[in-house]
């Protein structure tokens, strides 16, 4: 298993209800998965504890199986992550940023050559990878987070809405990557309401609920009972928030 | 009407951002701020009122002319002020011209350009008002008093008050476009901010150093008459004599030539409201539908270089204080000046307390002036974590430990502070302070910035808010600076006082009580030197406690 979490409970203030409760998600290599919900249902704080941004009251996290409680380097070294506030040291030049994350990750400079050459490709940056971070696009500081988060080229990687923010053809130039990224044994996981995407990309979803995980789906399997996901999702989310 | 009413009065919120904040009240912040600005205010009337006091008093060929003198200095005083309203309000035309948020904000609103830069202007104008009359009612009010003048003084104070932000409004208006392409020139050439802000902040330092040794000129003689001497008035009077339209606004609130005066000040006031309108509605227009994606493509670095992950995070750190003029000016400007500081105040206070005790305490003297600039230096340290916002939840992602990474924060820090002390220490010996005192003061100065820096980095890391609102960021910020810098001055004066103290009473040894201390000259070096290795111990201690764990629970 290249990510295994298993009962993971975070609350952001003592005494305060559960934000995510009994949180339990697996992925294997060659896996895209996704993670689907509406706005607050959990998915940022789920994902913010994988990475290690937040810290979580229970449970475990296994990334590559190293434990990021004990052995959180190790876990950290694993994983490459892109979070949906775009968030980067704005002084520096993108290709500054870039060249920070290797140092960061130990990447070779051959390594970071090449990676550095291919996303400047994939993402058509040109030149613009040579200007300040402050002087970028919201979609600029899309692209740069991701070369970051890949320079290491990750076993695992985890994103928090990844095509907020990127024109047509870069979305589709992540798609493609994150399948090849994932057929190169691999993990991707990222969260996301966009059940388009997620239905196109994914071999298994997971919905989330209020904090809670409702269904672990299993795309193929799902389409083949000839069902739409989207109505299957808003059936599903609104039966719960009934109940609540 | 109403689009320009609503537009007026979100510009005066701009201008003016009095709502109080919901949270606690930074109470010591508060009253530290509170207390700094009384000190200044009563500083500055009090030295104003002396200069105009003796100024006035002072006869040319034995012909006293107390309000022909006063004329002078008003007219000096004027001629500051008016720079000083100028150069604010031509610094915030420029921002209000290039406000780039606010640009692509009202871009996409259904407003016409015209109503947006009228509403821009008169905020600015008002604002412009209100910082005239602050100046012009303190100046005047001394001269009100001093002069013993009549009441009609204040109908003119009222007509001089209602022309001059006019006439700064012009002064601004004309230098406007060499301003902006001067800050856009030198916008990205940080090493060229570096050169000024340090040479602003060495020049502020000698000015008012100079102005110290005035104020000790007048402590020793009681006047200051001195400095009045017939060169330096006819210098004065040649001087002002180009001062337009100051040396206007000076005849007319004393009620002299008012005619050609009011004549002169209200045509430049005309001149000022056409000029102003054209220049900067046309300035308006081409900044707000200007492209502002710039290409520096090829300009900049592009070989890979590989450092270890410490080195990589102190270059981070570099790169993030000096390319940001708010940081380079509170951190890197404010070390440059400080061996120019210390060199300063030393001699300045050496040569009182050797005047006032008939003692040279140069070494206590020289550690507290050096302890205490470098606590001021050192300040900027109370931000390591919260300066890098919500980007200092991203490093929580990175396979680099968390004490490696706040190390590298220190190591910046320590690399800063301690070239400054060394420079200090450097200038300490040219001012007279023995070697072995000089390097003694410096190693001490040397352990007490290192235990500010770790005190300071881990006081921020307890209270980080990174992801809080703007405001709320500002004033846990407040909070923890006031807190760093209230314990290093405490400490520091705790440290140079008690060795001062020590020293004065060894050499007190006549009277009894005293020689049965049986004190010691070298008491005195080492009260600061056990001193600072206790404080040194116990900042590493509050810094390494469950270091780990914070940085874990920072969430900001």
């Amino acid at each position: 298993m290249l990510i295994e979490i298993k009962n993971l409970c975070k609350r952001y203030e003592a005494k305060a209800d559960y934000t995510v409760k009994d949180i339990n998600i697996v992925g294997k290599a060659g896996e895209i998965i996704g993670v689907l919900g509406h706005n607050g249902a959990g998915k940022s704080t789920t994902i913010k504890c994988i990475t290690g941004m937040h810290p979580y009251e229970a449970g475990s996290i296994f990334i590559d199986g190293h434990d990021l409680a004990s052995d959180s380097i190790a876990a950290k070294k694993s994983f490459g992550y892109v979070s949906d506030e775009h968030v980067l040291f704005e002084k520096m030049t993108g290709f500054e940023f870039v060249n920070f994350m290797a140092d960061i990750y130990n990447v070779s400079i051959e390594d970071r050559k090449a990676r550095v050459d291919r996303f400047q490709q994939l993402f058509a940056l040109g030149d613009s990878i040579y200007n300040p971070i402050s002087s970028y696009s919201h979609g600029m500081k899309q692209k740069i987070a991701f070369m970051g988060a890949l320079i290491h080229n990750p076993r695992v990687f985890i994103l928090d809405e990844p095509m907020v923010g990127l024109d047509p053809y870069t979305a589709s130039q992540v798609k493609v990557f994150f399948k090849e990224h994932a057929a190169a044994g691999n993990l991707v996981l990222f969260s996301s309401h966009n059940l388009d995407v997620v239905e196109k990309l994914c071999n298994r979803v997971y919905i989330i609920d209020q904090g809670v995980i409702l269904e672990e789906i299993d795309i193929a399997e799902f389409k083949e009972t000839g069902r739409d996901l989207e109505e299957y999702f808003l059936s599903i989310t609104q039966r719960v928030a009934k109940v609540v | 009407m109403k689009e320009f009413l609503i537009l007026f009065k979100h510009e005066m919120r701009m201008q003016f951002p009095l709502k109080r904040q919901k949270g606690r009240l930074d109470i010591l912040g508060s009253a530290l701020s509170l207390l700094t600005t009384l000190l200044v205010a009563v500083i500055f009337v009090w030295l104003v009122s002396t200069v105009v006091q003796n100024y006035v008093l002072v006869e040319i060929h034995r012909v006293p002319a107390p309000i022909e003198r006063g004329k002078e200095l008003l007219n000096f005083f004027y001629a500051v002020i008016l720079l000083a309203i100028s150069f604010a309000c031509m610094e915030k035309m420029r921002s209000v011209l290039t406000q780039k948020k606010d640009k692509e904000l009202f871009l996409r609103l259904p407003v016409k350009p015209q109503t947006l830069f009228m509403s821009k202007l008169s905020a600015l104008l008002i604002w412009t008002y209100l910082f005239a009359l602050v100046l012009i009612l303190s100046v005047n009010t001394i001269f009100f008093i001093v002069l013993d003048l009549t009441l009609g003084f204040w109908a003119y104070t009222l007509l001089v008050w209602l022309l001059m932000p006019l006439a700064a409004f012009l002064i601004a208006t004309a230098l406007l476009v060499p301003y902006i392409k001067l800050i856009d020139f030198i916008s990205e050439k940080y090493w060229l901010i570096f050169l000024i802000l340090s040479c602003i902040v060495i020049g502020a330092f000698i000015l008012y150093s100079e102005l110290l040794g005035i104020l000790q000129s007048l402590m020793e003689t009681g006047s200051i008459k001195f400095l009045f001497n017939e060169r330096f008035i006819n210098t004065l009077q040649w001087f002002l004599k180009w001062t337009y339209p100051a040396n206007c606004f000076a005849s007319i609130v004393l009620g002299q030539n008012l005619l050609i005066s009011l004549l002169i000040t209200v045509a430049i006031a005309l001149i000022a409201v056409g000029v102003v309108y054209f220049v900067s509605k046309k300035l308006f227009y081409a900044t707000l539908y200007k492209n502002e994606n710039r290409r520096l493509g090829g300009k900049n670095k592009k070989d890979y270089v590989s450092r270890n992950p410490l080195i990589s995070l102190m270059h981070k750190e570099f790169i993030s204080v000096f390319r940001e003029p708010k940081h380079l000016f509170s951190y890197f400007a404010i070390a440059t000046a400080m061996p120019v500081m210390v060199y300063c105040c030393y001699t300045l206070f050496m040569s009182l307390i050797d005047n006032a005790i008939g003692l040279k305490v140069n070494f206590s003297l020289a550690l507290l002036v050096l302890l205490i600039f470098s606590i001021l230096t050192n300040t900027f340290c109370a931000t390591n974590i919260t300066r890098d916002g919500r980007a200092a939840l991203k490093a929580k992602i990175f396979p680099v430990k968390a004490s490696t990474q706040l190390l590298a924060k220190v190591l910046f820090c320590s690399i800063v502070s301690s070239a400054a002390v060394i420079a200090s220490v450097v200038a300490l010996i040219i001012a007279d302070l023995g070697l072995v005192d000089a390097i003694l003061c410096g190693l001490v100065a040397l352990i007490f910035s290192l235990s500010q820096i770790f005190i300071a980095t881990r006081m921020d890391l307890n209270h980080a808010k990174v992801s809080a609102s703007p405001a709320e960021i500002e004033r846990t910020n407040n909070r923890t600076i006031s807190k760093v810098v209230v314990l290093g001055l405490i400490l520091a004066l705790v440290l140079g006082v008690a060795s001062m103290a020590v020293f004065i009473l060894a050499k007190m040894d006549a009277i009894e009580v005293i020689a049965k201390l049986n004190l010691k000259d070298w008491y005195s070096y080492a009260i600061p030197v056990v001193g600072s290795l206790i404080y040194f111990g116990f900042a590493i201690l509050y810094y390494v406690s469950k270091l780990e764990k914070s940085f874990e629970r920072m969430i900001g």
